[in-house]
């Protein structure tokens, strides 16, 4: 059954298609429906503070990759960060040193 | 769009909040407008959050740029809106795109307009990605993917029927897995 969808516009047909389809059963669905699945997450939207709302009454949850800049927050800038010439990232690497440790009792001139 | 920011300070009051407040929409309304927002928020780039979505929708009916006409459900209603929101996105998308191609291509006596309304090939890829990521999500039932491959074909509810061979009651029951799933998907707390 399934077709082989070829162009960008038959892609993005499709997939609009399938969005809508099945956003009509999401607004069709029942509050039963709707709290069964919430049940199924362990989530209770009846209770105070209930993770249910994250996002509408509470702030969402923030990952790492929304303070600092991680390649799974910036894929455009990672691949862009591969395609380093090899030479340019060999130099790009600054030197690992190891810093030295200080003995107890040894002062910053080492006696 | 307008982007909010995020919000870790919980003394901002957000339009959802608002809405609630107002008496626009219920608790569980809100949490259906969350999965749809979710949903919407499919095939958009990772800057354009399910949380812009209904946030920016619920602002337009709170400011009065929307209005929800009598008889008409609130959560259809706002679904439409964020339809309409996802769709303004890839023309404004698409728009400075075409633009940039038209000043490349224009010579200094006729201007060449190449919006065409076309999908771009930022949207293609992420249409694609997005529908076998849908896909995934029923990849344990091979009658939904089927409903969905009907879907995606644009066959209406009844020819998908006939097509698959179901009965009413399969199909009904087929439909009622596949909302299970997606409601599923659309309350939960992990970000996309």
């Amino acid at each position: 059954m399934r077709s082989k969808i070829t162009t960008p516009v038959q892609r993005v047909a499709a997939f609009e298609r399938v969005l809508e389809g099945l956003a009509e059963e999401l607004i069709d669905s029942t509050d039963d429906e709707l709290l069964e699945a919430a049940r199924d997450l362990g989530m209770d939207p009846g209770m105070r503070g209930s993770a249910a709302f994250i996002g509408l009454k509470y702030p969402a949850i923030r990952g790492p990759s929304d303070f600092f800049g991680l390649p799974a927050a910036l894929p455009v800038a990672a691949d862009k960060g591969r395609q380093l010439p090899p030479d340019q990232g060999s130099q790009a690497r600054s030197p690992v040193r190891k810093k030295r440790r200080k003995r107890r009792g040894q002062g910053d001139d080492g006696t | 769009m307008r982007h909010f920011p995020p919000l870790t300070d919980p003394r901002i009051v957000r339009p959802s909040e608002s809405a609630l407040g107002l008496g626009l929409v219920t608790d569980l309304e809100l949490l259906r407008l969350k999965t749809l927002a979710r949903w919407y928020a499919r095939g958009l780039p990772p800057d354009v959050t399910w949380e812009d979505l209904i946030q920016e929708a619920l602002t337009r009916i709170i400011v009065g740029k929307r209005q929800v006409p009598d008889g008409v459900a609130i959560v259809a209603f706002l679904a439409g809106v964020m339809r309409s929101i996802r769709s303004e996105h890839w023309q404004r998308v698409e728009g400075t795109g075409a633009r940039g191609r038209s000043v490349r291509s224009q010579s200094a006596d006729r201007p060449v307009e190449l919006v065409d309304g076309a999908p771009g090939p930022d949207q293609a890829v992420m249409a694609q990605q997005e529908l076998a990521r849908v896909r995934e999500l029923f990849a344990e039932d091979p009658t939904a993917t089927a409903i969905l491959d009907g879907l995606a074909r644009g066959l209406t509810a009844e020819e998908l029927r006939v097509a698959l061979g179901l009965s009413d009651t399969d199909y009904a029951s087929a439909r009622k897995r596949m909302r299970r799933v997606l409601l599923r998907e659309g309350l939960t707390c992990v970000q996309r």
